[in-house]
């Protein structure tokens, strides 16, 4: 009996972890996107078309006294540097998948890929 | 309390601070936000399964608090308060139904269950664009508490031997 319910606890955990693994690589391969927002706190602060951007460009979003640099080159989406204490954010390298945001917990901010245009744009950052 | 239980928690309680201390210095395994090894939780499920459970969680408590402050992470303690909390709750029952020999497996799900916490919160902070995270902060999560039950299984073998 006692061995009985060790093993589905087994198969529980198992099972968990194949679902986990499953959800993974579904996440993974999913595809990219054109525009991409930048959020904190699940609120936009501007969105952009990486394919509009010539060359190498970097810029930098303010965190209370600190900043994340995001880097656009040939379409790919980074963060190059923060000033975050863990760099979970620049470690994750580029944006590559819709459901996977490049997060930065520390500064509350997420990096993704949305549908469409709307308000906002680089521009609004430059001015 | 006397004194002998409470030696025996202050001595666990320095010891999952040293290990805290002692993961902070290594570096990160998976670029994944949230995930890590967890080493300070081989105290907290021996604690577990070997003290009582306001005792245990009485050391967890002290852990998550004094390694926030040691840490210096700010708001990383919220995260490890709401996974530790959810880890807890979840170990207590899970004890009865996992005799001790099968502790790794229980703390798998303890490990699973604190990312539950931690991303519940980190979603509510961040927003919920960070879920997406959490099917790899699971599987980090299996495969780190499956290791640090299999570590916390050996200190329960080798404290027998020296009559801890």
């Amino acid at each position: 009996m006692k061995r009985a319910s060790a093993r589905r606890w087994l198969l529980l955990a198992v099972l968990l972890f194949a679902l986990a693994l499953v959800s993974c690589l579904l996440l993974w391969n999913a595809p990219g996107g054109e525009w991409v927002a930048v959020e904190r706190d699940g609120e936009e602060l501007f969105r952009f078309r990486p394919a509009d951007i010539e060359g190498a460009q970097t810029f930098d979003v303010p965190y209370a006294g600190g900043y994340n640099t995001i880097a656009v080159e040939n379409g790919e989406v980074r963060v190059a540097a923060a000033d975050c204490p863990d760099q979970t954010c620049v470690k994750m390298g580029a944006l590559r998948s819709r459901a996977l945001p490049i997060v930065c917990l520390p500064h509350h901010l997420t990096i993704r890929f949305v549908d469409g245009a709307e308000d906002g744009g680089l521009d609004a950052v430059a001015r | 309390m006397d004194a002998r239980r409470l030696t025996r928690l202050a001595l666990l309680t320095a010891a999952a601070l040293s290990l805290f201390i002692v993961e902070l210095q290594l570096p990160d395994l998976f670029p994944i936000p949230g995930a890590k090894l967890g080493l300070a939780n081989i105290v907290t499920v021996y604690a577990l399964y070997r003290c009582r459970a306001g005792e245990a969680a009485m050391v967890l408590a002290a852990r998550i608090l004094l390694g926030g402050l040691l840490g210096g992470r700010g708001i990383a303690i919220v995260y490890s308060a709401a996974g530790g909390t959810a880890c807890f709750a979840g170990m207590l029952l899970l004890k009865r139904a996992i005799p001790e020999r099968h502790l790794w497996l229980a703390s798998v799900f303890g490990a699973a269950l604190h990312n539950l916490g931690q991303m519940a919160v980190a979603s509510i902070i961040a927003g919920t664009a960070v879920l997406a995270y959490l099917p790899f902060l699971l599987l980090a999560g299996c495969a780190a508490g499956a290791f640090t039950g299999l570590c916390a299984q050996l200190v329960i073998r080798k404290g027998r031997f020296w009559k801890l």
